[in-house]
């Protein structure tokens, strides 16, 4: 009976976390001993009701940060991944710059987006695009380089003569779900930086900026609350692409492929 | 025109077109300072200072609330550390900066801001700096704190007979430029003091306005914020005697914190003169460290990670550190009052109509290539 109860399922993964939740809220209290080393979960859940009159403001700047920056990402990703990939000349040409770019870390960043953006919500959302936008090019450059010949050969004979359509009627059908993995990868790493740049001056609201805000009057419940709708936003952010980018753009692939 | 240089054009015009937008997009900065004449004309500005809980953002929040702003809505208030503000306000990315010295002098040296409000103006002979000792500290080892007091006012003392010395050491110690850290002490309204007395009543403001702006969780009193035996002892305005316990960790180590401002160039000149060393020796003190931090708030996270024993600090961190965290510190002395400055920013030299027009003109044109080039790469080899 017991295995048929374990069995349903959100059983094992509620016991999982209220196991957590009763050792954590043990440890901090018993052991530890010490809120500004420790929260507690209860003082943590105390705490998401003292941000709550000002989370959802923070949560839309984050998200707008994160729009700015994955759009911009997206954009100059996609066109120049695509232009690499199909320009042999263009791949050369680019190609160490880009090797030499996509090394540096996005945070590296952030003394320039603030000398050149200033204090805005674009030097925020240029944190982002710089996270964003390599692996996004990569994955657009690696599907444009594997297209099969056969596919381009195929085409010219059914009339496609120029690049212009090629590209559209074959390459891009074809990189989608390599651009749908790179945007997906940036995503993660793009909603990483939001809080890295809100948390170094870029901004004055937002889910980081808040995060360090409560850091530095000491309100650790505070920042494990905002840690908490940080990790909570980012699955949630990476659960609605996949359902739309499986769902929509890529139902194409039903029956084509194991794993859709 | 074969494809692939049509699409070296391509990149390459696009790339131009790129940066010559961003500079007529920034433009330059327009100049501010001269336009200034009432606290009302910094509405909507974006100014630079240390984070909540410091005494820069406790009085600059105080004073725009007394002249009928609200510090939340009508200014944007950036937080970040003092040679952080100076690049902001430098480069453009703020409207101004309210730090202490010498940041506001840099600046002015440098040709980037004016001081318009000195924050004596804000609020005359306001506490600003504090010597403040952990808990454990002046419980267990009192007579290495009223040293630590002793030692505090010598140097304060010796600072205020060498001003060219200590701003040598400040700024070896910083790597400030010495001659803006001389003029420093000419332009601020700010003065090196030891007395914590001195300091009370405008250290209990602080504690009122951070809990009215809801930045501490409970209102303290004298009480919880100083223990001035140590230095009522040193005066001789008390005699009563401070007890030290039978039995006590011994204490090897003293470490200090500190930040990069000429407020706190006591602890630096006792520092590098060895005195914090040669003082503590006989109590059994091997080593004695300090550490740099931006500002105050950083700092006493680090006093409740127990990783200083010694805080050279603004008085409002700790009242937040205590009040939120329950920081188990106490203010012994006094290290100075006022200090602070507003600037706002002067003019960029990149501000003028014909650089505008040219960059202007320039990325308009470029995008127009732009275009054409792609329109005529037709067909290309793969």
């Amino acid at each position: 009976m017991l295995r048929g109860v374990l069995q349903r399922r959100g059983v094992v993964e509620g016991i999982s976390v209220c196991v957590v939740l009763a050792v954590w809220e043990a440890v901090a209290d018993f052991v530890v001993a010490e809120p500004f080393k420790l929260p507690s979960p209860s003082s943590v859940l105390l705490a998401f009701y003292e941000i709550s009159d000002t989370l959802l403001e923070d949560i839309l700047v984050s998200f707008m940060h994160f729009g700015i920056g994955i759009c911009m990402g997206a954009a100059v990703g996609i066109t120049i991944g695509a232009t690499m990939g199909w320009f042999r000349v263009a791949e050369r040409s680019t190609d160490p710059i880009i090797e030499v770019t996509r090394a540096i870390p996005p945070l590296a960043w952030i003394p320039f987006a603030i000398a050149w953006l200033g204090c805005t919500h674009q030097a925020a959302g240029f944190i982002v695009f710089i996270g964003a936008v390599f692996p996004v090019l990569l994955n657009t450059y690696a599907g444009f380089r594997s297209v099969d010949r056969i596919y381009i050969d195929a085409a010219r004979v059914l009339g496609c003569k120029t690049n212009a359509s090629l590209i559209k009627s074959v390459a891009i059908p074809y990189s989608l779900p390599f651009i749908a993995t790179g945007i997906r990868v940036g995503m993660g790493v793009g909603w990483m930086c939001v809080v890295a740049a809100e948390m170094l001056g870029a901004s004055n609201s937002g889910l980081g900026f808040k995060l360090w805000f409560f850091y530095g009057l000491h309100m650790m419940d505070r920042v494990v609350a905002y840690m908490l709708v940080i990790g909570l936003l980012a699955l949630l952010l990476d659960r609605i692409f996949r359902c739309v980018v499986d769902a929509r753009l890529l139902r194409w692939r039903k029956g084509l492929s194991v794993a859709v | 025109m074969q494809g692939s240089g049509r699409v070296l054009l391509f990149l390459a015009v696009f790339s131009a077109s790129l940066v010559i937008a961003a500079f007529a997009v920034a433009g330059g900065t327009p100049e501010l300072a001269s336009k200034y004449k009432e606290p009302k004309d910094l509405k909507g500005l974006k100014i630079a200072t240390f984070p909540p809980g410091s005494i820069q953002y406790t009085i600059l929040s105080k004073w725009l609330k007394e002249n009928g702003l609200d510090p939340e809505k009508d200014v944007e208030i950036r937080t970040m550390g003092p040679r952080e503000a100076i690049s902001a306000i430098e480069s453009g990315a703020v409207d101004a900066v309210f730090l202490p010295e010498p940041a506001p002098t840099i600046i002015e040296l440098d040709e980037k801001g004016v001081r318009v409000v000195q924050s004596g103006e804000m609020y005359p002979n306001h506490a600003c700096c504090c010597l403040l000792v952990s808990g454990k500290l002046i419980r267990e080892h009192p007579e290495i704190v009223e040293q630590i007091v002793r030692t505090h006012i010598n140097a304060t003392k010796y600072l205020k007979e060498h001003p060219e010395e200590a701003a040598r050491i400040f700024s070896n110690k910083t790597g400030f430029d010495y001659e803006k850290t001389l003029t420093s002490f000419e332009r601020w309204d700010g003065d090196w003091i030891t007395n914590p007395h001195e300091m009370m009543n405008s250290t209990l403001e602080y504690a009122r306005v951070n809990y009215e702006l809801g930045l501490a969780k409970r209102l303290l009193t004298d009480e919880d914020l100083f223990d001035t035996r140590f230095y009522d002892k040193i005066m001789g305005i008390s005699s009563s005697p401070i007890p030290v316990p039978a039995e006590r960790e011994e204490i090897k180590e003293i470490r200090i914190g500190y930040q990069p401002s000429t407020h706190q160039i006591a602890e630096m000149i006792a520092m590098e003169k060895g005195w914090w060393q040669r003082d503590l020796k006989r109590f059994g003190v091997e080593n004695v460290t300090d550490k740099e931090f931006p500002s105050g708030p950083p700092e006493m996270n680090a006093m409740l990670a127990g990783e200083i024993d010694v805080a050279y600090v603004g008085t409002a961190p700790p009242i937040t550190a205590i009040a939120n965290s329950g920081l188990d510190a106490k203010i012994v002395a006094a290290v100075q009052i006022n200090g602070s400055a507003l600037v706002l920013r002067a003019a960029s030299k990149t501000q003028t109509p014909g650089f505008t027009a040219i960059s202007t003109i320039s990325a308009v044109s470029a995008v127009v290539v732009c275009f054409i080039a792609r329109r005529r790469f037709g067909q290309g080899k793969r």
